[in-house]
């Protein structure tokens, strides 16, 4: 394990910021940690790292105890925090050195990192310029830049797309995925669900201080919804194609509104083809076809009872 | 090597700010010169009329004519009259009715003893309240004897007493009355520079605030670098800026407004480093305790002017208060003074001492308050 968090709990007076929270981390992951503002994910990563000292419980990084390891533990650690955390008076280029000296490197090493961090995030030409002329997307990319200089095993991405571009975006999420493959464990918390469930191998989602799911995104859905719906507008309607439609096999449920019909199935049971001959051979067109899955933030309100942007 | 590390980009990253540097520079030199030129009579020394004392001498020997006819010479009579007096009542009536600032009182077998090592002092009487006028009596028979004992020391190992007296006190009273006496310039040229260095205050708050209480915080401190690395090398960048400035003052007022700063550079400049220092340390106390930027800057700008002020930085005050001598500035008053006009540095050592402990206690609180946010 990467890391191992064992029933952590954190209060600020009377608020319980985390509350017995446990979760464990493979090596090679990249681990989604979901929910709304508030709900404990920053106050989890921020112990992790050490800057808030945890009332109970215990964490374990790259299997060693951080309170007793907190220098070496760091070293292996890589932060894009959520605000973009970059010199402005400092060029891009002097910004990744600075860092990368934080974290030991020195000489000819610390140049070929240096170069390395910023050829991958795409700004090495821009080198020489000061962020504060950079557009948000590259002050995020030099921001990630700065958090992988020293090639860390563990890589804690906090809503590192916040307020950018598409471009920039893609730019950052494929380097996530780079970055994974080249072997870096990676925790990436978002309010994004749809970068959550492009990216990470496992999620969590928390809310008030506690993990109230985790799993794959698949095993996440299949929390909430045991039924597909799928939706099609068809030219011409009778009520022995609906007739026919309620007696196929995993089929709940046939709802008919004008020319519109909602099918309800029961999930991984694989009957849209024969949907589709029933309907043809009743010599009704199709002229549109939507199939309706439960999303994460389907999942979440199903959770919580809120979406996740309340 | 981190601390080192943090410091060099500190000191970096404060240079290329070329437009605040330039202003505090500049702020500091054109002061010197509007509060030197503006004040500038009130600190001449020909503005110094002549005080009167009486004296009492009912000593007879050879050292007791010699103190008469020193404060007979011509230099201490440009600035001080003093006439005998039969007697002791005479003279404290004079005293009382304040037509006298002192009284000197040189009793029977006084040099005597002093010649026999023995403890025999020259009494000095004042008013209740001391004075210019009576600091300068004091001045003066601290200087006689001071003369004195070296002669009797030279005495004591063959040389000859009664040349040397004579020779040595005529020599070091015009010095003391005259040649060294500060200017306007040269005393704003001191004070100011304090004030700008106290100022520097402000940028150990703003650089703490930026880079550990915001969006900088969770990056600086989530690498492998201790807490007293991360402030040692952030003091010391920021040190560093100040006292540069401080450097750019110092040589400028001296070339160029021809400031007095003494002829023991080493000294001042150490000085000058103490209270950058201090003053940077101040500032990451502040900043710790406050967790507020904005807080910790109003704090800083109110209580530096009012210390300024009271110690006399904007105009010559004097409050007789030894909790006003602890104050900071007031202390570096004291230190830049002495080793610029005073002959010995004990005061000037005091004074940057009790500023180093006060150093080490400001560095420990803003330890313990960096540790407390991190909980």
């Amino acid at each position: 394990m990467v890391l191992e968090i064992k029933n952590i709990v954190k209060r600020y007076n009377d608020v319980l910021a985390v509350d017995n929270v446990s979760l464990s981390i493979r090596e090679g992951e990249i681990y989604g940690l979901l929910g709304p503002n508030g709900a404990g994910k920053s106050t989890t990563i921020n112990t992790i790292l050490g800057l808030t000292k945890i009332d109970s419980g215990s964490i374990n990084v790259f299997g060693k105890d951080f309170g007793s390891n907190e220098m070496e533990i760091k070293k292996e650690i890589g932060i894009v925090p959520q605000d973009i955390a970059v010199f402005e008076d400092l060029s891009a280029y002097e910004n990744v050195v600075f860092f990368g000296k934080l974290y030991g490197l020195k000489g000819s090493l610390l140049t070929e990192r240096a170069k390395e961090a910023l050829e991958f995030t795409g700004i090495w030409e821009k080198r020489e310029s000061y962020p504060k002329k950079f557009s948000g997307g590259m002050k995020r990319r030099l921001n990630i830049a700065c958090a992988i200089v020293h090639q860390p095993k563990l890589i804690i991405m906090d809503e590192p797309t916040v307020g950018i571009d598409p471009q920039s975006r893609n730019h950052i999420l494929e380097s996530v995925k780079e970055l994974n493959r080249k072997g870096s464990t990676i925790i990436y918390t978002s309010h994004y669900m749809e970068e959550v469930e492009e990216l990470c191998t496992y999620i969590t989602i928390m809310d008030n201080g506690r993990i109230i799911a985790g799993g794959t995104k698949d095993e996440l859905k299949e929390m909430v919804s045991s039924d597909e719906k799928v939706e099609i507008k068809v030219s011409d309607v009778n009520y022995t194609l609906t007739e026919s439609l309620k007696k196929m096999d995993g089929v709940k449920e046939v709802v008919l509104e004008k020319n519109m019909l909602s099918i309800v199935s029961a999930r991984n049971i694989s009957n849209l083809g024969k949907v589709i001959d029933t309907i043809t051979e009743s010599g009704s067109e199709i002229l549109s076809l939507n199939i309706e899955r439960p999303t994460l933030e389907t999942v979440f309100l199903t959770l919580t009872g809120r979406t996740l942007r309340d | 090597m981190k601390a080192l590390n943090i410091a060099w980009y500190t000191l970096l990253r404060n240079l290329r700010d070329l437009k605040s540097m330039a202003e505090v520079i500049l702020i500091a030199i054109i002061t010197v010169l509007i509060l030197g030129s503006a004040l500038g009579r009130a600190y001449d020394v020909q503005n110094i009329s002549r005080r009167k004392a009486v004296f009492i001498n009912m000593d007879k020997s050879v050292l007791s004519e010699r103190f008469e006819s020193f404060i007979n010479t011509e230099e201490i009579k440009d600035i001080l009259e003093i006439n005998r007096v039969e007697s002791y009542e005479s003279g404290m009536e004079l005293l009382k009715e304040g037509k006298v600032s002192a009284m000197i009182v040189i009793e029977k077998g006084t040099f005597e003893k002093i010649n026999l090592g023995q403890e025999a002092p020259i009494k000095i009487y004042h008013r209740k309240t001391k004075t210019f006028s009576s600091m300068l009596v004091d001045n003066i028979v601290e200087n006689f004897i001071s003369g004195a004992n070296i002669t009797i020391a030279k005495s004591s190992i063959g040389g000859n007493m009664e040349g040397l007296v004579r020779k040595d006190l005529l020599q070091r009273v015009p010095l003391s009355a005259k040649g060294n006496i500060p200017r306007a310039l040269d005393y704003y040229g001191v004070t100011i520079l304090v004030l700008m260095i106290m100022y520097g205050s402000l940028y150990s708050v703003d650089g703490m605030g930026d880079d550990y209480l915001e969006g900088m915080r969770n990056r600086l401190f989530s690498t492998p670098v201790r807490l007293s690395s991360h402030f040692t090398g952030k003091i010391a960048g920021t040190v560093f800026t100040v006292y540069i400035q401080a450097l750019v003052i110092i040589f400028f007022t001296k070339l160029v407004y021809n400031v007095n700063w003494g002829s023991n550079m080493a000294q001042v400049l150490f000085i000058a480093f103490t209270l950058a220092v201090f003053s940077v340390s101040m500032g990451l106390m502040t900043v710790m305790v406050a967790k507020d930027v904005k807080i910790a800057n109003a704090a800083l700008s109110t209580i530096i002017p009012v210390m300024t002020f009271i110690s006399g930085g904007y105009v010559w005050i004097r409050i007789e208060s030894s909790l006003i001598d602890l104050l900071p500035s007031k202390l570096v008053h004291t230190a830049f003074f002495n080793s610029i006009y005073g002959e010995f540095s004990g005061q000037t050592i005091s004074s940057v001492a009790i500023l180093w402990v006060m150093i080490l206690l400001m560095g420990i609180v803003s330890v313990i308050a960096g540790r407390r946010r991190l909980n």
